[in-house]
């Protein structure tokens, strides 16, 4: 993965925000993916405009966090959303 | 009602039907019927043994419930119709209670509305919803309820009128299904109430004298937990875990598909965004039931001041 990779949404997966946090539904698989307020605004960063880079720049302007605790923590839930294959990462 | 076609008011539907539905208000308001329900005379062929709880097909014409005891429901496109078939040596009644819960679930499913797998009574003026899994306590909570003198808007099945950021909880029947040892607890003894027709040992507490009927703002989703071994209490249930545990109440065993749609992820995301969810985590012991009563009706007093 790149800094200026960029995330794609599969189609047929959806998204429902919950006060800070997000439900992913995969309605070719039927399951659910929750993610914690962090990675509800990490979602909301790729799934915009944003690379995985600028993601991380604007996450560390609004935490309190070490880059390298932010950048693994990023990387490994975008690695597993690909997994998943909730997203494409290019 | 000593006649056909009988007229009931059944999850705000008017239902005409030919055989009397248990648990069914009467209908007093003149109108025609949004659906109706009739005796089929001959059961459609069923490919093999049904195995299952039930078995729901979709067909060219509507939607068919094969039930494993011979029970069939035959349902059109616009659920506008059921058709009920039988084995003759069944009583009525014991067909017609296939129709209150499960079949009805989906009929308000075609029909565009959301169904959860959950009881609701009216306290404050609000209704208020139970989820939670098989065996939860749904049932035994509005029974507890309405011992108390609240009044029960439905069990089971909680069919949701969406209004976009309210919604609105619609009466279905007066009949909650008690296991033996509720029965016991709430009513001295197991045989203190009726056995459900189809049954050998769930009971029938018919809540006609304690019955909300109408539609009624929904205000608050409690979710019941696994017992545990403390005090009753209620916690709060917020974000992603509040859809979640309403995406696993909504009643999908009706969809068709059993897949849940778009539209309907969309609408429990509002109803997760607009209406407040708590977590009840019940005791194992039900000695302990009145206090978990107390802290239901203690928490929504707090909001309703």
């Amino acid at each position: 993965m790149k800094r200026e990779d960029r995330v794609t949404v599969r189609d047929g997966v959806m998204f429902n925000r919950v006060g800070d946090e997000v439900v992913l539904l995969d309605l070719d698989s039927g399951t659910y993916f929750g993610l914690d307020p962090v990675g509800g605004r990490l979602w909301d960063l790729i799934s915009g405009t944003a690379s995985i880079g600028e993601a991380i720049d604007t996450m560390l302007d609004e935490y309190e966090v070490e880059r390298e605790v932010l950048e693994s923590d990023v990387l490994r839930l975008v690695d597993e959303l690909e997994q998943r294959k909730l997203i494409t990462v290019a | 009602m000593s006649k056909p076609p009988f007229q009931h008011t059944l999850y705000g539907l008017r239902v005409e039907s030919d055989f009397p539905l248990p648990g069914a208000l009467e209908s007093s308001t003149p109108g025609p019927a949004d659906v109706l329900v009739r005796r089929a005379q001959n059961a459609r062929p069923v490919a093999s043994h049904v195995t299952n709880v039930f078995e729901l097909t979709r067909e060219d014409d509507g939607y068919v419930f094969n039930f494993p005891d011979g029970v069939q429901v035959v349902i059109n496109r616009d659920a506008t119709t059921i058709d009920v078939s039988w084995p003759e040596a069944f009583a009525t009644e014991y067909a017609a209670t296939y129709l209150m819960n499960v079949v009805m679930a989906f009929v308000m499913r075609v029909r565009g509305h959301e169904t959860l797998h959950a009881s609701a009574a009216l306290i404050g003026g609000a209704a208020v919803a139970f989820i939670g899994t098989s065996g939860a306590g749904k049932s035994t909570i509005v029974a507890a309820l309405a011992l108390r003198g609240f009044n029960v808007i439905s069990e089971d099945v909680v069919a949701i009128i969406d209004r976009g950021v309210k919604f609105g909880v619609v009466s279905a029947h007066t009949h909650v299904r008690l296991w033996p040892d509720v029965t016991a607890f709430l009513f001295g003894s197991a045989d203190a109430l009726p056995l459900i027709a189809n049954e050998e040992w769930k009971r029938r507490f018919d809540v006609r004298e304690h019955f909300a009927q109408g539609v009624f703002e929904l205000a608050r989703i409690y979710s019941i937990d696994d017992r545990g071994a403390s005090a009753p209490r209620v916690e709060a249930l917020d974000g992603k875990d509040a859809l979640l545990e309403l995406i696993a109440a909504s009643y999908k065993s009706a969809a068709p598909d059993l897949t849940m749609s778009p539209e309907e992820f969309e609408r429990l995301g509002r109803i997760a965004r607009h209406v407040p969810a708590r977590l009840v985590v019940p005791n194992a012991e039900l000695a302990t039931l009145p206090a978990m009563i107390d802290a239901i009706v203690e928490d929504l007093g707090a909001d309703l001041e």
